[in-house]
């Protein structure tokens, strides 16, 4: 049901790794509009994301509502669907149980305001114990997940070891690595032991106005993208499937710029997955790249198609009308027109390039590594229970 | 009390513990012999079933009877199969229990099955607690016997002496089994021993808009945790009862996870001394920072020793006193650096209270009720043993999640330093204690505890003790 990157698979099966989810929901006509306000409100409004981030397991997530999908014949126009439809995707560190328990116990009110719209929530909320109120019972949220995920092809990420926390740490040390330039003696010296300190961990902590809430203004009042989601449905062509899966993640790995993508399949049938209700029967299978990316759609698709010409047609080479990477104004048009809005997304950290990132992260590493191996200092003049009565 | 929590028809020592009273405990793994007659061996067990304890002690009664012995019995999937517990039923039991814990063990990061030979499984495990180790002991010797007179149907696979006079401390020297999740039907405060969770639906709508937007933190307080955690057939946290046979062998029974955990007090001890001498901290403070409390009394170190005062005489609801309330009532949101309780130590990561991101909720499906003793002196070890009404959600979440891999509290991959076993030979964890300088300790030579074996037991209720001696008698 969920991908697994397994490539530093532990056989003590530790947590730790990315994983990945992405379902396709229908959404009841009379809570459309209601929820497309929501989404935008969430999405506008500063700290919006800040009971997400709380959570520390997601490292991007979307949702969009979905009413029409490129026509099945390839040429683009837009198929208009019966109903509408919820995606969301999100890649995250963790078990899948414990990333969907987290939600719903710790953000009922958000989830039922998303999901409870579509069909198959149970929106009903029982009486907790300690009668502290009303809550919403986690195994109707696993039970909506599990009738509408989609299967997933292939995932890959730019590096599925780092977990959100690593990130969050990693950037830390940046932060203070920038502002200890300069310094002398002995400020010198606490700027290197609070380095020290967040490449061991414990975690950086949740996230605080200024990265949640200001940081935010300031990239929207700037302009600055910084970490974008694209979604594209493709039609397969009649009778043709796409490659192996191990094929289709080495071609997810090739994508430059790209921080996880994934490539799903909205199945024909998908009443399989939905039940009687859905009455929107395909005429073919549909393809669904999900990517969360550095820099504005026009470079990044050009960047693909430059870059990772062969993964882009290992990827899309059974589609219905694929022009090729070959073409660059056709692969550009064709990308438009199978692209779908996203209505609201949320990044799990400080945005930062893949390039900055991985620097990052190996630096905190390489002194996670010096710190714990390397000639450990001498006793401090103060102990740490000291510091910490002091600190409390 | 919620419909249908009746403790009376729960094995005793379940929700109720036997308390101080009973500081020794003397338990024997069994197994149906091949050679016996299966008919012989259940009706050994019928018998025995006969005897059990259940519900909460008897008070009120003359002393002689208040103290007599408690014996308590649980069964292995293969025990259940072996006294005629028909396949479908067995059926209906989770996957957790039905492959036991040896074929589980690898996914847990445990080497026991290679590297403990001598560790049998068995089918049945039979415990009486008393007063003293005399008093566990003949009891015990009176209960075999009566496999004895019928021929021996059950052979012995191991006999572990357990307790001490020094109470609930295990050898490491630190009281252990002091918080015990409060359940809902049961206990009455749940002050320390609940869920920290947010209390939803409270305040009007612009409170519930800006709680929703993170711009308020929602209110927030201790509950009673849902009995359908601890006991099958009634509702849990997910609103559902546990997965679990139907009546009237499920209800009312939970499952146990019996651990025995070999620890290495002396190379704990050296390796304490060597450390603290290299990083200049005091011995029992370093201890202290590893285990995550107090080596004296026992509470915590998020919150100053004055915080505590001397003992209580009267109790509270929970029958507990007033110190132990108190010592247990406290978070870790204040410390979440872990200055004062590191965040690696051993008791802050197989309890987070609050400590996970996003909050005490995301701990409420994982608790379990710990019934462990001290091996009997002089052998240094632990009888662990965890009850809950899913040893997936339980046992293996905390092993796999919180003690093997320190992803979820921001730890990396770093281990419990306490309970990490050896990789390739030694032991690979570091533990870090916060502090103006952060003191990184390095990994032992060889594991502070090892785990000699491990075993998934189902503890019948009182209808279901009845049902399987009933059918040991139409068998």
């Amino acid at each position: 049901m969920v991908s697994e990157l397994a490539t530093n698979a532990n056989p003590a099966g530790h947590a730790g790794q990315l994983r990945s989810l992405v379902t396709l929901s229908p959404i009841r006509p009379e809570r459309r509009a209601a929820l497309r306000r929501r989404l935008a409100f969430v999405s506008l409004a500063p700290g919006g994301d800040r009971p997400l981030l709380d959570l520390s397991t997601i490292h991007f997530a979307r949702w969009s509502i979905v009413t029409q999908l490129p026509h099945p014949d390839g040429s683009g126009r837009p198929r208009r669907l019966s109903w509408a439809y919820l995606l969301f995707a999100a890649a995250y560190d963790g078990g899948e149980r414990e990333y969907l328990d987290a939600f719903t116990d710790t953000l009922p009110q958000r989830i039922q305001k998303v999901f409870g719209g579509c069909v198959g929530f149970q929106a009903r909320v029982e009486e907790a114990a300690g009668a502290d109120g009303p809550r919403f019972p986690a195994w109707a949220f696993r039970r909506f997940v599990e009738c509408n995920v989609l299967p997933e092809l292939a995932v890959a990420a730019a590096d599925p070891s780092a977990t959100v926390e690593a990130i969050r740490q990693a950037i830390a040390i940046e932060r203070v690595d920038r502002r200890s330039t300069g310094l002398r003696g002995e400020a010198l010296g606490r700027a290197q032991v609070r380095v020290e300190g967040l490449a061991l961990g414990p975690p950086a902590g949740r996230p605080g106005v200024r990265d949640a809430v200001l940081a935010p203004l300031a990239r929207r009042a700037r302009r600055r993208p910084g970490i974008l989601p694209l979604t594209l449905a493709v039609p397969l062509a009649p009778g043709q499937e796409p490659p192996p899966a191990a094929r289709l993640a080495e071609a997810l790995r090739a994508l430059p710029d790209t921080h996880v993508a994934r490539l799903s399949r909205i199945p024909r049938t998908m009443q399989d997955h939905l039940g009687q209700l859905h009455p929107d029967q395909l005429p073919v299978d549909y393809l669904l790249l999900t990517t969360d990316h550095d820099g504005e759609p026009a470079p990044y698709a050009e960047a693909v198609r430059t870059q990772a010409g062969d993964a882009a047609d290992t990827l899309f080479g059974a589609c219905a009308v694929y022009p090729g990477a070959a073409d660059a104004r056709g692969f550009r048009a064709w990308m438009d027109r199978h692209r779908l809005r996203t209505d609201y997304t949320v990044t799990g950290h400080p945005p930062r390039t893949v390039a900055e990132l991985g620097r990052l992260v190996g630096d905190r590493a390489r002194i996670a590594r010096w710190t714990l191996e390397g000639p450990l200092p001498p006793a401090p003049r103060r102990t740490a229970d000291a510091a910490g009565r002091r600190a409390g | 009390m919620p419909p249908g929590v009746e403790p009376g028809e729960v094995q005793g020592n379940v929700l109720h513990a036997y308390g101080g009273d009973f500081p020794s405990a003397h338990f024997v793994r069994l197994r149906v012999a091949r050679s016996a007659d299966a008919r012989a061996a259940g009706a050994v067990v019928a018998r025995w079933l006969g005897a059990l304890s259940f519900g909460r002690r008897p008070t009120g009664l003359p002393e002689r009877e208040r103290l007599a012995p408690h014996v308590n019995l649980a069964v292995t999937a293969s025990g259940l199969a072996a006294l005629g517990v028909p396949p479908g039923l067995l059926q209906a039991f989770p996957d957790d229990f039905r492959e036991g814990a040896k074929a589980r063990a690898a996914g847990l990061g445990d080497r026991w099955p290679d590297e403990q030979p001598s560790f049998v499984e068995a089918d049945l495990l039979l415990s009486v607690h008393a007063g003293d180790h005399h008093a566990a002991e003949c009891r015990m010797r009176a209960l075999l016997e009566e496999n004895a007179a019928a021929g021996r149907p059950l052979e012995v696979v191991q006999e572990r002496p357990a307790g001490g006079d020094e109470g609930a401390r295990e050898p490491f020297g630190f009281a252990d089994g002091g918080s015990q999740p409060a359940v809902e039907g049961v206990d009455l405060d749940p002050v320390g021993d609940g869920v920290y969770a947010a209390r939803i639906g409270t305040g009007g709508h612009l409170r519930r808009r800006a709680e929703d937007l993170g711009i308020v933190e929602p209110q927030r307080g201790w509950r009673l945790l849902r009995a359908g955690e601890f006991l099958l057939g009634h509702p849990g946290e997910d609103g559902a009862a546990p997965p679990g046979p139907p009546a009237p062998l499920g209800p009312d029974g939970t499952f146990m996870v019996y651990r025995e955990l070999d620890q290495d007090v002396d190379g704990f001890r050296a390796y304490v001394a060597e450390q603290a001498r290299r990083v200049g901290m005091h011995a029992g403070t370093l201890e202290e920072k590893i285990v995550g409390r107090r080596r004296d009394d026992g509470t915590t170190l998020v919150r100053p020793a004055e915080d505590f005062p001397p003992p209580a005489p009267a109790p509270d609801a929970n029958g507990r006193n007033g110190r132990r309330r108190r010592s247990n009532d406290f978070l870790y949101a204040g410390d979440p650096h872990g200055y004062r309780c590191p965040v690696g130590a051993h008791v802050r990561r197989t309890n987070p209270r609050d400590a996970l991101p996003g909050g005490g909720e995301r701990t409420m499906r994982h608790r379990i009720i710990r019934r462990g003793m001290r091996y009997k002196p002089p052998e240094n070890g632990l009888v662990f043993i965890c009850l809950s009404a899913s040893i997936a959600n339980g046992f293996e979440f905390i092993q796999r999640n919180w003690i093997n891999d320190g992803t979820a509290l921001g730890l990396g991959s770093d281990p419990d330093f306490l309970l990490q076993q050896a990789e390739d030979g030694r032991p690979r964890g570091h533990m870090v204690i916060p502090g103006y300088r952060p003191v990184v300790l390095p990994p032992p030579e060889r594991p502070f505890v090892t785990v000699r074996g491990c075993e998934y037991l189902f503890v019948p209720s009182r209808r279901a003790s009845a049902w399987l001696a009933g059918l040991q008698a139409t068998s």
